[in-house]
């Protein structure tokens, strides 16, 4: 969701609108209440609504207004954080006092119950929300799935090492450290970060022997190429990486099995090889 | 014991220390009407205020978490006792009043206070129950784990499960993780059980607090309209339309301190803003303070939105009032964000930078 101001100009705050915020029916109700604000001071009933209406008038001039913000947020570096100041709009509350404002003043019960089905369904109802994509359960209360649990299980039982050291599927690094960080990552999220931007070529030259040795682990696992036998086994080796977990789906099983690896155990998705010779 | 029944006594434990550090500010003589929601709300704040002020010395002293522990067992201990001798005849008051709004005039009545009930324990349960795998719980859910896993405040990188070599200025000013890993520790739970299912629920209760004030603002007295407007508050964070909402966080992301900056500390210091629009007491003005110096320790992205919401605000009671002292309040309350704020810019200049070992 990469945004900057140097790409978008003045359209930045417009355009961090529409992504992070989202289009349609929440400004319209948003819109709405504001213009109830407007009413209610100008019948002199608002206690706090003149106070409020001050501040998102003075948000708009200040914070949203791209001719300042741009200019403010290029100099600070901010693209990335600047969607954060959208959530000084209270949508939710403002929506929600509007909804239930406009139910107390209709006298008659079936007009109320109305006026919340028809406000509610539009707020539920324009297909694009996070609901109407669907969520999914946690497998567990520790909220990653089973899988992850029985592949941690799976190596402690068979290592002597309290900290055995694993090359794993990009999917298990993202959760592992925050399950079980006794795991030692051979390519931790960082290092894979940095390994997706570097070509394939000249890093043999550029590379201290631990970043070389985490790039050819990294071009046999991500990239799936089958580098010289003695360069994979030699990083393994170097880094001192007993286990190797990847998916079944994974292409290039025999050359793995040619390396000096060996099956050890499997789950319904990953497989999970050794070195041969390792502690465990 | 099992994890579930240690996660309802941790949760049991944060209300009853938020209920207590609150009522330092909320139960005394002179500020106004008791609740027990904002009573929560402002102990939450203050508690992490506290904890921050003894956290930042024990880590840059690179001190082990196991010491940070014990201190705050004692630290907290102590400050509940003190509130419990200092507020037990104001807390029966409360108790008594809340009890009797709870059981209602009418069964009308008595039916939308079960109404709203029902509306939070369908949001708890919700967000307790969904699963949800963004990128950056690998940083904030595995700076827990690596802490309580190498007994060490924020001195280990998550993204690469090796030592810092200077302090993340940006992140660990904010002590709010470091709060998951004392628990963790103090209870045996693990940091992936606090931070996803705990801090999860807490955090879902202080929101639905915060609608239940803002409703008891906007519609005293009245329990449909309490209960309607969590309703559609429920509503709105759920068809939100982007991953990136404060509605989105406070779902998909609870246990990151972006979901509490966007979702509880947005409405919030908009909460003290509205109410200081209509009368500035002495209570108003304690809770943006505790909230804009709070916000800071439980996320960093506090550091940019407490002084933005407040210079503006400074600048429009201004303007209605005329009385300087609300610059100066106003200002006062900035103060923890600037201090945080300009830490982080002067790490960002290479200016200051602090090293995770002697």
């Amino acid at each position: 969701m990469n945004i900057q101001v140097s790409e978008w100009g003045w359209e930045f705050v417009a355009e961090c609108f529409r992504r992070f915020q989202g289009e349609g029916v929440f400004y319209l109700f948003f819109a709405a209440a504001l213009l109830y604000m407007v009413f209610l001071t100008w019948r002199r009933q608002g206690q706090w609504e003149k106070g409020a209406l001050g501040y998102f008038l003075l948000l708009a001039l200040t914070v949203y207004n791209p001719l300042l913000i741009t200019k403010i947020v290029d100099v600070l570096d901010m693209d990335d954080e600047y969607y954060r100041f959208i959530w000084l709009l209270p949508f939710t509350v403002l929506i929600s006092w509007l909804a239930v404002s406009l139910e107390e003043k209709i006298k008659h019960r079936w007009g109320r119950a109305v006026l919340i089905v028809c406000m509610a369904a539009l707020l539920a109802f324009p297909g694009k929300s996070i609901l109407a994509r669907g969520l999914t359960m946690a497998e567990n209360l520790y909220k990653v799935p089973d899988e992850l649990i029985e592949i941690s299980e799976l190596i402690h039982e068979d290592s002597e090492d309290a900290e055995p050291r694993a090359a794993m599927d990009f999917d298990l690094i993202v959760l592992m450290g925050q399950y079980d960080p006794s795991i030692q990552l051979a390519l931790a999220y960082s290092d894979i970060s940095y390994m997706e931007s570097q070509a394939d070529t000249d890093y043999k030259d550029r590379f201290p022997p631990n970043m070389l040795s985490q790039m050819h682990i990294y071009q046999v696992l991500y990239r799936e190429k089958e580098i010289e036998g003695a360069e994979f086994q030699g990083a393994l080796s170097y880094l001192d990486t007993d286990y190797v977990v990847v998916k079944k789906t994974y292409p290039n099983m025999p050359y793995l099995y040619s390396q000096g690896l060996t099956w050890m155990a499997e789950t319904d998705t990953y497989v999970i090889l050794k070195l041969e010779g390792a502690s465990g | 014991m099992d994890n579930w029944i240690k996660s309802m006594i941790v949760l049991c434990t944060y209300f009853i220390l938020f209920f207590s550090f609150g009522s330092l500010i909320t139960c005394r003589k002179d500020r106004g009407g008791k609740s027990v929601g904002l009573t929560v709300l402002i102990g939450f704040f203050l508690y992490h205020i506290i904890f921050q002020i003894i956290t930042i010395p024990l880590m840059f002293a690179l001190q082990p978490l196991s010491r940070l522990t014990l201190l705050w067992t004692v630290l907290a201990l102590g400050i509940v006792l003190f509130s419990v001798w200092k507020n037990h005849k104001v807390w029966g008051r409360i108790f008594r009043d809340l009890w009797r709004n709870v059981c209602g005039k009418t069964v009308y009545e008595r039916l939308w206070r079960l109404a709203a009930v029902a509306i939070v324990l369908a949001n708890v349960l919700a967000v307790s129950l969904i699963y949800s795998s963004y990128w950056d719980a690998t940083y904030y859910v595995g700076s827990v784990s690596y802490s309580v896993y190498h007994n060490t405040i924020n001195t280990i990188n998550p993204l690469l499960g090796a030592a810092f070599e200077t302090f993340d200025l940006k992140h660990c000013l904010a002590t709010y993780h470091m709060n998951d890993a004392v628990f963790c520790q103090l209870f045996s739970l693990h940091p992936l059980i606090e931070t996803k299912t705990v801090m999860v629920i807490v955090v879902t209760i202080l929101l639905n607090l915060i609608y239940s004030c803002f409703a008891d603002f906007f519609f005293p007295g009245n329990p449909r309209a309490k209960a309607l407007f969590l309703g559609f508050g429920f509503l709105i964070n759920l068809c939100t339309f982007s991953d990136y909402t404060s509605s989105a966080f406070v779902l998909l992301r609870t246990y990151e301190g972006k979901a509490i900056a966007g979702a509880v500390v947005a409405p919030f210091l908009f909460y003290w803003f509205i109410r200081l629009f209509r009368s500035a007491g002495k209570i108003e003005w304690e809770g943006l303070f505790i909230v804009s110096w709070g916000a800071v320790a439980v996320s960093s992205s506090a550091m940019f939105l407490v002084p933005a919401a407040l210079g503006i605000f400074a600048v429009v009671q201004w303007v209605r009032t005329r009385h300087f002292r609300v610059v100066l309040c106003s200002m006062a309350c900035m103060v923890p964000a600037g201090v945080v704020l300009a830490c982080y810019l002067l790490n960002r200049l290479g200016l200051l930078y602090i090293y995770t070992s002697r």
